[in-house]
C-alpha cells in the first residue's frame, strides 16, 4: 500500500459552510453502515446472527433481544430462524437489559442487542446492578464500535471501552473480522457470565483465517513476529496493522503483529512477554479513544510490572468526531491503514 | 408447595413484621422504619395470604418471585423473611452490620429469599418483565410480584417497563406501588408528580386497583382480585399507605423520607407497639 492518507483541513468550526463540488464531481458522502472491507478483502454476511442461529440449534436455553435494532445487528437472522425465541423490546434500551436480566434469572441465556452507544451510554445502569452485580448470563453484542459510522456523535461509541473497563465482573470483546466475531459468538455463549461483545455487522470483512489463528476467549494471539515494530491490537485495528506491516516491511522494518480480543480480562501474561521483549517499538491500536481502552490498559500493564519499551498509541482523539464518509474520517482521525503507516514511519 | 396454612391472623403477621422491623432498628439505631411500618400490612398479605413459596427451598422453581426493587426496604423484607422462615429470628440482630447477610439495602447475593439486588431505583419492574418472559416461556403458573414505591414512578425506566409488560400480555406479573407520598426531598407528589396515578397505568394497559395498603381486608381482596383475572394483562395494585404506621407519635412527627428516630425512642415504639398487640 502507497500513498498518503487523505488528511482534509479541519473547518474552523462544524457549522461552517462547505463549498458545493465543481460541475460534474461528487463530494464524499455519509453511510450509516458503511463497509469495512476493501474491493478485494473477502467478506462475510451476517457472521454474528449466523453463529448465534446455528448454536441456538443444540442451545434451547438461547433466547434473543433487540431494541429495535435486529436488521442492524444482524440478530434478525436468528429471530427468522426462532422467531418464538426473540423478543423485540422496541427503542427501550433500558428494560431490554432489565428483562434481558430477568431471562437470565430464569434460567435462559440472553443475547440482547443494540448499538454500542446506547449500551454504554443509556443503559449503563442497568447492566451495572442487574446483570454484572450479580454475574447473571447475558450477552450483550452491540454494533457500531467506535468510528464505524459517519453519522457523528449521537451513534460513535467512541468511549464504550472506556466506559465498561471499570464494570467488575464484565467479559470485553472486540472481535477483528468475520472469523472471530463467528467463533467469539461460540466462545461467549459458553462462558458463564455477562460479556460485552462489539459487533462488525453486514458483510463484514474475513481475513484472519491466512493466519493460523483461532479465537480463544482471555487470549491474546501473535499473528506475525518482527524484531522491530510490534502492534498490539484489537477490533479492527488489527486489520488495519497487519495491512501496514507488509507495506512497512517493504521499508525493512520487521513487524510483529499480537491481537488482543479479549479486553477484559487482559492476557497480560502474552502481552508482557511479547513486550518485554527488547528492542521494539510498541505501538498500541485501537477503534477507540487514546482514554480508558487498550493502549492504556497495556500502558499500565507494562509500567506496573517494570517493562519499558519505547510505546506510542493508535487510536481515535479525544473529541466529538465529525459526520462525513467513513474512509475521510479513519484517514483524519489516523486510523487508516495509510495513516497507521505514516504514524510509525514518524515514530521509527 | 406450601400454601401457608396457618392460625396466625395476619393482623398477627403485619404486628410481628412491624416488631422485628423495630428491633432491627433498635441494633443498627437507624433504618428506613418509617416505610417498614408503613408497608408492613403489605407484606404480611403478600407472605401470608397471596405468595406461594416453601422458605425451606427459597429457589424453587414452583415459587412465586417477590422482587423488592425499593432496596432500602429490605429491613421491612427481612423482617418479614424472617416471619415466613426464611431466616432465623436471630439474625435480626445483625441487621445492618458488617459481613452480615442482611445489608442495608437489599441484594439479592447475600439473603436468601431475597430474588433481586434494588437499590438503584427503577430497576425491578424491568427485571421483574424478563422473569415473567422467563416463566411463560418455562410454562410455569408462578406469578412474579414486584414491590416498587412511588418515587420510582419518576424513573423512565418504570414506564418503558410498563409498556412491555402490557405489549407482551404478561398476566403472571403483579406490581406492587407503595404509595406513601414521601421521597427524599419531600412528598412525592409535589417531587414530580404521578397523578392521576390510576389513570397512567389505565393507559399503558394494565388492570389497575387502588386500595389502602394498611386495610389488611382490602389488600387481600385487592390480590384475590389480580390473581384470579382472566384479562391477558398485568395487573397493579396501588397501596397508599402511612409512614410509621402503627407507632402514632411517629406518624405524627413531621413525615420525611428518612425517620429520625432518638436513642431511647426505639424501646419506646416497641412499648407503643406492644400496647396495639393483636389478641
Amino acid at each position: 500500500m502507497t500513498g498518503q492518507p487523505k488528511i482534509l483541513s479541519q473547518r474552523k468550526s462544524k457549522s461552517e459552510p462547505r463549498q458545493a463540488p465543481p460541475p460534474g464531481e461528487r463530494l464524499t458522502t455519509s453511510a450509516m453502515i458503511a463497509s469495512l472491507a476493501d474491493g478485494d478483502t473477502p467478506t462475510t454476511s451476517a457472521p454474528f446472527g449466523k453463529a448465534l442461529a446455528d448454536l441456538a440449534k443444540t442451545r434451547a436455553d438461547i433466547v434473543g433481544l433487540s431494541a429495535d435494532l435486529s436488521k442492524y445487528t444482524d440478530m434478525h437472522v436468528f429471530a427468522e430462524a426462532y422467531p418464538d425465541r426473540f423478543y423485540q423490546m422496541g427503542m427501550a434500551e433500558q428494560v431490554m437489559i432489565s428483562a434481558a436480566a430477568g431471562l437470565a434469572r430464569e434460567g435462559f441465556t440472553p443475547f440482547a442487542t443494540t448499538y454500542a452507544v446506547f449500551a454504554s451510554r443509556r443503559a449503563y445502569d442497568f447492566i451495572c446492578m442487574a446483570i454484572a452485580e450479580e454475574q447473571l448470563n447475558v450477552k450483550i453484542v452491540c454494533a457500531l464500535p467506535g468510528l464505524t459510522t459517519g453519522y457523528g456523535p449521537s451513534h460513535q461509541a467512541t468511549e464504550d471501552l472506556a466506559i465498561f473497563r471499570g464494570m467488575p465482573n464484565l467479559t470485553i470483546i472486540d472481535p477483528c473480522d468475520a472469523l472471530d466475531v463467528e467463533q467469539a459468538t461460540h466462545a461467549i455463549a459458553a462462558h458463564q457470565g455477562p460479556t460485552y461483545m462489539r459487533l462488525l455487522r453486514g458483510k463484514v470483512p474475513r481475513i484472519l483465517d491466512r493466519y493460523n489463528y483461532s479465537f480463544e476467549l482471555g487470549k491474546a494471539k501473535m499473528l506475525r513476529d518482527g524484531a522491530d515494530v510490534l502492534f498490539v491490537s484489537t477490533g479492527l485495528m488489527t486489520m488495519r496493522v497487519l495491512e501496514a506491516a507488509v507495506t512497512l516491511e517493504k521499508d525493512g522494518t520487521r513487524v510483529g503483529v499480537l491481537h488482543v480480543p479479549t479486553i477484559k480480562p487482559l492476557d497480560t501474561d502474552t502481552i508482557l512477554a511479547a513486550c518485554g521483549k527488547t528492542g521494539r517499538l510498541v505501538v498500541t491500536a485501537e477503534n477507540h479513544t487514546k482514554i480508558g481502552g487498550l493502549g492504556e490498559a497495556v500502558a499500565s500493564l507494562l509500567l506496573t510490572h517494570g517493562v519499558a519499551p519505547t510505546f506510542r498509541q493508535i487510536g481515535l482523539p479525544d473529541e466529538f468526531l465529525d459526520a462525513g464518509a467513513l474512509p475521510t474520517l479513519h484517514d483524519r482521525y489516523r486510523i487508516s491503514t495509510l495513516a497507521v503507516i505514516d504514524q510509525v514511519r514518524g515514530w521509527l | 408447595m406450601i400454601d401457608n396454612p396457618s392460625n396466625t391472623s395476619l393482623e398477627q403477621r403485619s404486628w410481628n413484621i412491624r416488631h422485628k422491623s423495630l428491633r432491627m432498628g433498635e441494633v443498627q439505631g437507624q433504618g428506613y422504619i418509617g416505610q417498614a411500618l408503613g408497608i408492613s400490612d403489605v407484606l404480611s398479605v403478600s407472605y401470608f395470604h397471596a405468595l406461594r413459596y416453601d422458605a425451606k427451598m427459597p429457589e424453587w422453581e414452583g415459587r412465586d418471585r417477590f422482587l423488592l426493587s425499593i432496596g432500602h426496604y429490605a429491613i421491612a423484607l427481612y423482617a418479614a423473611l424472617i416471619e415466613s422462615g426464611f431466616l432465623p429470628e436471630d439474625e435480626l440482630e445483625t441487621y445492618g452490620s458488617d459481613d452480615s447477610r442482611l445489608p442495608m439495602s437489599g441484594m439479592a447475593t447475600y439473603t436468601p429469599g431475597m430474588e433481586i439486588t434494588g437499590g438503584s431505583l427503577g430497576h425491578g419492574l424491568g427485571i421483574a418483565v424478563g422473569m415473567a418472559l422467563g416463566l411463560k416461556r418455562k410454562a410455569s403458573d408462578a406469578f412474579i410480584y414486584n414491590l416498587m414505591s412511588d418515587g420510582e414512578l419518576g424513573e423512565g425506566s418504570t414506564w418503558e417497563a410498563a409498556m412491555s409488560a402490557a405489549h407482551h400480555r404478561l398476566d403472571n406479573l403483579i406490581c406492587l406501588v407503595d404509595f406513601n407520598n414521601q421521597q427524599a426531598d419531600g412528598p412525592s407528589t409535589r417531587m414530580l408528580s404521578s397523578e392521576p396515578l390510576p389513570e397512567k397505568w389505565v393507559a399503558f394497559g394494565w388492570h389497575v386497583q387502588r386500595v389502602d395498603g394498611n386495610d389488611i381486608g382490602a389488600l387481600v381482596a385487592a390480590f384475590d382480585t389480580a390473581k384470579a383475572l382472566a384479562e391477558p394483562k398485568p395487573r397493579v395494585i396501588i397501596c397508599d399507605t402511612r409512614m410509621c404506621k402503627g407507632i402514632p407519635f411517629l406518624e405524627e412527627r413531621e413525615v420525611t423520607h428518612f425517620v429520625r428516630v432518638e436513642p431511647d425512642e426505639w424501646a419506646k415504639a416497641l412499648a407503643v407497639l406492644e400496647e396495639g398487640k393483636p389478641q
